[in-house]
């Protein structure tokens, strides 16, 4: 089976500085896979190349065997890829449901927000995915008053609700108690099979949780790819963690 | 170009009758020189203009609107040196009094009402509008509304020959001034230590300030100093147009096009703006009519701004991405 | 919410009295201000929602103003002659783009159409080149500036700096009229009042939604699959449309038009009356719109020289020390008395460059 997305030869440079650098990666269907990598690493900016934030100078991004790196970003998002940002990224002055209600709508067109009806089944969608979240009593509070966390749930509820067939969700647990993380953990298992999740993180506790096989970035590239356990295992993984490997690193670069 | 002078424009109309698109005059290779000659001069003032603009807005994010009244002061300063030190020598006097009589104007600006909006560039925008027109209805009132000549020195009223063209002295002075100006600028922002100190600000307020950078007296430094390059770009406009209350408000919206093409801070990318808008208004000036020019610039800029959004030199860093 | 209801329908009902309390002149006045508040509306929606500061409204509200200006100079021009000023500028034969002003109803749509359109195309080249903030604000500033040389430049087929005057019947009324001012006045009343029932209908939408949305986080908005740059364009013809009605409106009460009205002190004067009463608020942006020119009525007859001071101070007040404008200083106070818990506005701030 061909995979959902295929990143082929991608390399993004700022000024010069190669953030990724000739990155091959792919993720199939319905699996959840765990991004990490040390600071600077490149993860978030391999999610924004998806999502057509950054464009690659190189490479190609394939998103059911089409290209999509020169699509513009609403037309990625349409394709079916959803994504949390890094720094919490909700809508400040609207309330926790309109937010979804942004979110959650199929037709994105300009017209159709402006003449067209809301479907019935987008408050269902919207009652499901509170729940899921928990954040169901908070449905009229504004954004803004949620806790850090919260905050997080609800961005987590946006793309959720979206129902992408991809989800990119850069660093979920940021902020969240373990007993987040724990529920977080839980509720992206559950998506598996329907989507495809693509999460990066750096709370070893949650990657033990997810227990989904792991990606290793490491100065733009890939540098290792396995099960959870085998990543573990790994003594240059620990060194690039400990930076002792940096040396090695810039040879494997040149 | 946008502010080229009024009282050409409306002779040259008069004396060409009424037709304003169909009159394709012929060009001769003379006449386009001429405009060009023009339009380096008129290019000088509004780099004069700009380079202050670019200062503020490129390191501070300050959109200032009284900066063109700051000119029209530099203009009234250089009137009152023409009576007090005679028509031969006041260029001596104009030049430090213009430069620190709308500085201090400046540090007054500053502490008065720019601080106090640091961050939120429209409504810093709003209230300078509101400044200067407060400034020029003093203008106003105080000298009138026609404006007064100022006549530049005999040792600049000569004229360069050039074959069947000639430049005017003044022109030229006035364009090496806006050279100066610009260069003194440059090495100021990239040899000095105050310079050194301003770039960091520039770059990263907080760790700046956390090594010891007073990033306050820096901002006010910046901003004055910018405005004392209004007085200057005031002094070189007076030699070359008269000076009325509105002057500065001819020229503002030019300079702050030439801000923006030349890439919102970089003092070079603003230098080539300048003399690309006045050259672009220079030709177009030499195949329609003047007004019809400022438009062509005008829209020039704006689909030049379609091709690089971001200006000439794009300035990058952080703390300019959001705007 | 309900509250604020009453209100507005109370300030409506109320303007619907002035003219059984009025001098002629005064309704006259009063008719003028309301054509403006719809400008002033205008730049709520684009700047107070939308995020997208015009410095060049005037642009738009011109289109509109001169569109049927254009009509009524043709209407009080004998048959078979030029206008005035186009026979003392030497021109033989009217311009082709004036002859099918003519017909009231091209006229018409053309006030409508027009800025529309311009202010649709504009958008189009700003916004999907991602051109926001202070940018957007300085490229307006610019375009009206062009735009009011060109009328001055123009002068034969625009009547140049003098503008369109001279004009008395419009579809076969008399303008001067008393009986008419008070019927244009319920007629402008009733115009102000469907457009903002209509603005806010625009915004109350799920689009209203997403636009205020993309003035606080627009890349988060385009993340979530929306073309915002088709938003920000439908907003900003929505308010160059209701520009142009506004400058019609006034062209018919000034009984004029000319560049002065419309170049970029003007242009700029009117977004301080929206800030003045709270740039987020279509019927503040109505009253800062009649307060502020109540009081340039009043101080420019008082003190001609004054009204300038007046005026620059506003903005400095404005900007400095109530960036919320009157209605967002109050709302809060009066929310509190009313209505004790009620969820706080958002920051008004947001949506600076
Ligand atoms: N817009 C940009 N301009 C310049 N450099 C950038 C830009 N975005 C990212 N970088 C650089 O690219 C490198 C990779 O950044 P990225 O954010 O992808 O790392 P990351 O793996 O997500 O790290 P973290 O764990 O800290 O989130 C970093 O060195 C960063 O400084
Ligand atoms: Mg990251």
């Amino acid at each position: 089976m061909s995979p959902l997305l295929e990143l082929q030869d991608i390399t993004v440079s700022f000024d010069g500085f190669k953030a990724l650098n000739s990155l091959n990666f792919s993720i199939a269907a319905g699996e959840i896979r765990m991004v990490i990598g040390p600071n600077g690493a490149g993860k978030s900016t391999m999610c924004d190349t998806i999502i057509g934030k950054v464009r690659p100078q190189h490479g190609k991004v394939l998103f059911e065997g089409r290209e999509i790196q020169k699509l513009s970003e609403h037309k990625i998002v349409g394709l079916g890829i959803g994504r949390k940002f890094q720094a919490p990224g909700v809508l400040e002055a609207l309330t926790v449901k309109e937010n979804l209600q942004i979110a959650v709508r199929r037709n994105k067109q300009w017209y159709s927000s402006l003449f067209g009806r809301s479907a019935t089944h987008e408050a269902d969608d919207i009652e499901q995915v509170l729940n899921q979240v928990g954040l169901l009593e908070k449905m009229d509070s504004n954004a803004s008053q949620l806790s850090h966390g919260e905050k997080q749930w609800l961005e987590i509820a946006m793309v959720l609700v979206q129902k992408p067939k991809l989800l990119l969700l850069d660093e979920p647990t940021a902020g969240m108690t373990a007993q987040e993380t724990a529920q977080t953990a839980t509720l992206l298992q559950s998506l598996a099979g329907e989507h495809s999740v693509l999460v990066i993180d750096h709370d070893m506790s949650f990657v033990e949780l997810l227990a989904a096989p792991v990606t290793v970035l490491h100065m733009g590239t890939l540098f290792k790819q396995g099960s959870l356990q085998e990543i573990r295992d790994d003594s240059s993984v620990q060194e690039i963690y400990l930076g002792r490997a940096k040396q090695e690193g810039e040879h494997a670069r040149a | 170009m946008i502010a080229l002078e009024q009282h050409d424009t409306k002779l040259r109309m008069r004396s060409r009758g009424i037709f304003f698109w169909g009159g394709c005059r012929s060009v001769t290779i003379v006449f386009l020189l001429d405009q060009l000659v023009n339009g380096f001069s008129n290019g000088s003032i509004l780099l004069l203009t700009a380079i202050g603009l670019a200062l503020s807005f490129g390191l501070m994010r300050v959109i200032n609107m009284a900066h063109g009244e700051l000119l029209m002061i530099g203009g009234y300063v250089t009137y009152f040196c023409t009576r007090v030190m005679g028509p031969e020598n006041f260029l001596w006097l104009a030049f430090p009094t213009a430069f620190v009589v709308t500085a201090l104007l400046g540090v007054l600006l500053e502490f008065l009402v720019i601080r106090k909006l640091y961050g939120r560039t429209l409504d810093t925008l709003l209230a300078t509008w509101g400044i200067g027109l407060i400034l020029q209805q003093g203008a106003r009132q105080l000298f009138g509304p026609t404006g007064v000549p100022v006549n530049a020195p005999s040792w600049l009223s000569g004229q360069w020959i050039l074959g069947e063209t000639s430049i005017p002295h003044v022109r030229i002075f006035v364009f090496i001034l806006a050279i100066v100006v610009l260069l003194t600028t440059i090495a100021l922002i990239s040899k000095t230590r105050f310079g050194l100190n301003i770039r960091a600000v520039n770059q990263n307020r907080e760790i700046a300030s956390s090594l010891g950078i007073n990033t306050k007296l820096i901002d006010m430094s910046i901003f004055a100093f910018g405005s004392g390059l209004a007085g200057i770009a005031g002094v070189g406009m007076a030699l070359i147009s008269s000076v009325t209350p509105t002057v500065g408000s001819s020229y503002i919206i030019g300079a702050f096009l030439v801000v923006m093409l030349g890439g919102m801070g970089s003092l070079w990318g603003t230098a080539l703006a300048a003399l690309l808008v006045a050259m672009v208004g220079a030709i177009a000036s030499s195949l329609t009519t003047e007004s019809l020019s400022q438009v062509v610039a005008l829209v020039a800029v704006i689909v030049f701004l379609q091709l690089r959004p971001k200006g000439i030199f794009p300035q990058r860093g952080r703390s300019l991405e959001e705007a | 919410m309900l509250l604020k209801r009453i209100l507005i329908g109370v300030a409506f009902i109320l303007l619907a009295c002035v003219p059984l309390v009025f001098s002629s002149y005064n309704v006259g006045l009063m008719g003028q201000f309301l054509a403006l508040a719809l400008v002033a509306m205008s730049i709520s929606i684009s700047w107070g929602i939308g995020g997208m500061l015009s410095l060049g409204q005037g642009l738009f509200f011109g289109l509109g103003g001169y569109a049927l200006a254009m009509h009524l100079k043709l209407v009080a021009t004998p048959k078979g002659e030029l206008p005035d000023f186009m026979f003392y500028n030497g021109l033989e034969h009217m311009p082709w783009w004036w002859e099918p002003f003519t017909n009231p109803g091209f006229a018409m749509c053309a006030v409508v159409i027009l800025p529309t359109l311009f202010a649709a195309f504009l958008g189009m080249v700003v916004f999907k080149r991602r051109i926001t903030g202070v940018y957007v604000s300085l490229i307006t500033q610019a375009l009206v500036l062009a735009f009011v040389t060109l009328l001055n430049g123009a002068q034969p087929y625009t009547s140049g700096t003098n503008g369109i005057t001279d004009y008395h019947t419009f579809l076969g009324i008399d303008l001067r009229t008393p009986e008419f001012r008070n019927q244009l006045y319920f007629a402008t009343l009733v115009l102000v009042v469907l457009c903002y029932l209509g603005a806010k209908a625009f915004l109350t939408s799920h689009f209203g939604k997403v636009l205020l949305a993309i003035r606080d986080n627009e890349n988060r908005v385009r993340f979530l699959g929306y073309d915002t740059s088709d938003y920000k364009i439908v907003a900003f013809a929505f308010s160059g449309m209701l520009a142009g009605i506004s400058g019609a409106l006034y062209a018919l009460h000034k009984g004029t038009i000319s560049p002065q009205m419309i170049d970029t002190s003007h242009s700029i004067l009117f977004v301080v009356w929206v800030a003045l009463a709270g740039r987020q608020s279509l019927g503040g942006a109505i009253l800062g719109a009649v307060l502020v020119n109540f009081l340039q009525d009043k101080i420019s007859t008082l003190f001609p020289e004054g009204w300038l001071y007046v005026m620059g101070g506003l903005f400095v007040l404005v900007a400095v020390y109530m960036p919320k404008g009157i209605i967002g200083t109050l709302e809060p106070l009066l929310s509190k008395v009313f209505k004790p818990k009620l969820s706080p506005r958002v920051e008004l701030q947001k949506e600076q460059a």
